[in-house]
């Protein structure tokens, strides 16, 4: 690790955990801790959407796709930003009016019942920790091969920094680290951007002349099929994609930090500004990094093309550049891991904690003593999970939260919020259904079945990389059947959730008081 | 029991045509997305096996999966627009509802 390095990533570090200390002496209430005291505007809330949702694989694995695959590699990036159709056009407000701190919440406003808190403190809980082991390994690896310091040792500082963060500073601390990394990324990659186009005196036509000619591809670089050559198969994961988000449980809390629907769609709004200029800028620096860095280089130092970015910095600038893009890379990943712990935390404490263990009744102390201790909980288990997992394949993980998110809390939220004829049963049989199909075909699957380098050294039983397509219809279609089968009378408080969350009745209520 | 408020918005008229507007609109617009969206794999899957890629068929590929970063932004900006006569008329119809009880 050089000095400018250093410097860099001691900067982020100490801003950090400045604006941690700042954010700590605010948070006094649950209310704070869970959600920032719901008072973010619109554009801070978006630029927090984006910061949590613009991951390390985002900024350096979509860049390294690029420059390997050429258009595949930014095919995959747009199915992230069009799913933000989805989350605002389904799930988005009805979220903000039916939800205090979690996603648990808007279930429960139809189902009440304790099993149905368990089941969904289950799925945000398995979904928090197979994310922050996947931004974990991802960043251990990624912050060693940066600065060159050990896997463990990367993995721990990252572990105990998001921890920190949120143990002491909540959803405040949170909220601002994500706007001051989005910050950060969005002119780190501006500035990138037009260093590289400088070069080709901002001749966009030079820049896709050289690409053709630099890559082993030649000319087809500029060709779709590089990556994904299966209908069947790319359909899957675009739709999984298209439909993950709106059920990735740390994306859907930040709508409840902000005060009403009008200030969740400017969220939106601002945040899918920010994220497709960042995804188009991103095509840039792919072209640029198969241009100036070249494949064999690139693959020499990481073959999933991981360090793009920062070798196409230490091309185009030198040392200080790379060293800048690291920090960068670095605060990028801190941003989306303090993100998710702080979903996990605020899922256990409020809807496991308050609701199942102690029937709503727990004292205000007690849920910040117990969010606390189960950030540190899951802070913990990620970091050994990680430790162990060091050579785990990032991308079939990646795969699996998406199919999850898709195929258990997409249609578990969507038919609790417009669906009249959905019965508890239905729900439950639903997201499990959901859950074993999704796992049950990643496991059988090629990424894991492989006769050559698979885990399970097998033909793969099912052809699929992404289980999407089967599992996301399957988990409708259980949920419709066993509805059906169990119908009653009860409509399960339907009518009042249906006129809150298109209205947001009660809401509105409570702030004329 | 007696039937809450919720209930009686959840029957009244003004209700049921507000969700039946908002309703429509919001599933126009999924629709579109969707089959726009989704051409771009169909596109993409079937071109290759036509071998030939010529450089007009390239660019339009390009162009059309820009576009769809294109098509998330007005999709958004349109449904923001027309959900603020949404949230006009759902005020509205609360108001009427809670000046009925009270009166």
């Amino acid at each position: 690790m050089t000095g400018t390095t250093f410097i860099f990533f001691l900067a982020i570090v100490v801003g950090t955990l400045l604006i941690t200390y700042w954010a700590a002496k605010q948070t006094t209430s649950t209310s704070q801790y869970y959600t920032a005291g719901g008072e973010l505007t619109g554009f801070q809330n978006g630029l927090a959407i984006a910061g949590d949702y613009l991951s390390a694989a985002s900024f350096l694995g979509i860049t390294g796709a690029i420059a390997l695959y050429g258009f595949d590699g930014f095919f995959y990036s747009i199915g992230f930003l069009v799913s933000y159709i989805v989350v605002l056009l389904l799930v988005a407000e009805p979220v903000r009016n039916l939800g205090q701190f979690t996603m648990g919440d808007v279930i429960a406003s139809r189902f009440p019942e304790r099993k149905m808190r368990v089941i969904t403190t289950m799925g945000t809980m398995l979904t928090s920790i197979l994310y922050m082991v996947a931004q974990l390994v991802a960043s251990g690896s990624l912050i060693s091969l940066l600065i060159g310091v050990d896997y463990q040792i990367s993995v721990i500082v990252t572990g105990v920094l998001m921890t920190i963060y949120v143990v002491f500073g909540g959803m405040m601390a949170t909220s601002w680290i994500q706007i001051v990394k989005t910050i950060l990324l969005v002119t780190g990659v501006f500035m990138l951007c037009l260093i590289l186009l400088s070069r080709f005196n901002f001749q966009l036509d030079a820049l896709i002349q050289a690409v053709q000619t630099a890559t082993p591809l030649k000319e087809k670089f500029l060709n779709p099929g590089n990556r994904f050559t299966d209908l069947v198969d790319t359909l899957s994961l675009n739709l999984a994609l298209v439909l993950g988000t709106a059920g990735l449980p740390h994306i859907l809390i930040r709508f409840l930090t902000v005060k009403d629907t009008a200030t969740v769609r400017q969220s939106v709004l601002s945040a899918i500004w920010v994220m497709g200029l960042f995804y188009i800028m991103i095509i840039f620096l792919g072209f640029g990094t198969a241009v100036f860095v070249g494949w064999e280089p690139l693959l020499s130092v990481d073959e999933s093309g991981n360090m793009a970015a920062p070798l196409l910095a230490a091309s185009l600038g030198g040392e200080f550049l790379m060293a800048f893009v690291s920090a960068i890379s670095f605060a990028t990943i801190l941003a989306v891991v303090s993100g998710v712990i702080i979903c996990a935390s605020s899922s256990f404490a409020h809807d496991f904690y308050r609701h199942v263990l102690c029937h709503g009744l727990a004292s205000e102390q007690a849920q910040m003593r117990v969010a606390k201790l189960a950030a540190i909980f899951v802070g913990v288990i990620s970091i050994l999970t990680s430790l162990s997992a060091k050579n785990l394949n990032v991308a079939v993980l990646v795969s699996l939260i998406f199919s999850i998110a898709a195929s258990v809390h997409f249609p578990l939220l969507v038919l609790t919020i417009y669906w009249r004829k959905l019965t508890i049963q239905g729900a439950l049989w639903g997201a499990i259904t959901g859950f074993t199909s999704s796992t049950l075909l990643v496991v059988l699957g090629p990424s894991m079945m492989n006769p050559v380098s698979g885990i399970i050294p097998m033909e793969p039983w099912f052809a699929l990389q992404n289980p999407g397509i089967i599992s996301i219809p399957l988990s409708f279609l259980v949920t419709y059947l066993v509805s059906l089968i169990t119908a009653s009378q009860d409509d399960c408080l339907f009518k009042k959730v249906f006129v809150q969350a298109q209205t947001g009745y009660s809401k509105r209520k409570e702030h004329s008081r | 029991m007696s039937t809450s408020k919720e209930d009686k918005i959840y029957h009244s008229p003004v209700f049921k045509s507000y969700v039946h507007k908002k309703g429509r609109f919001v599933f126009l617009l999924t629709l579109f997305f969707c089959f726009y969206y989704f051409s771009l794999p169909l596109l993409t899957s079937f071109f290759p096996k036509l071998q030939h890629m010529n450089v007009a068929m390239v660019s339009f590929i390009w162009i059309f999966a820009l576009s769809q970063i294109v098509m998330t932004w007005i999709i958004c900006h349109v449904y923001s627009q027309k959900a603020k006569s949404f949230d006009q008329e759902a005020e509205q119809l609360i108001n009427q509802y809670d000046e009925d009880s009270s009166s």
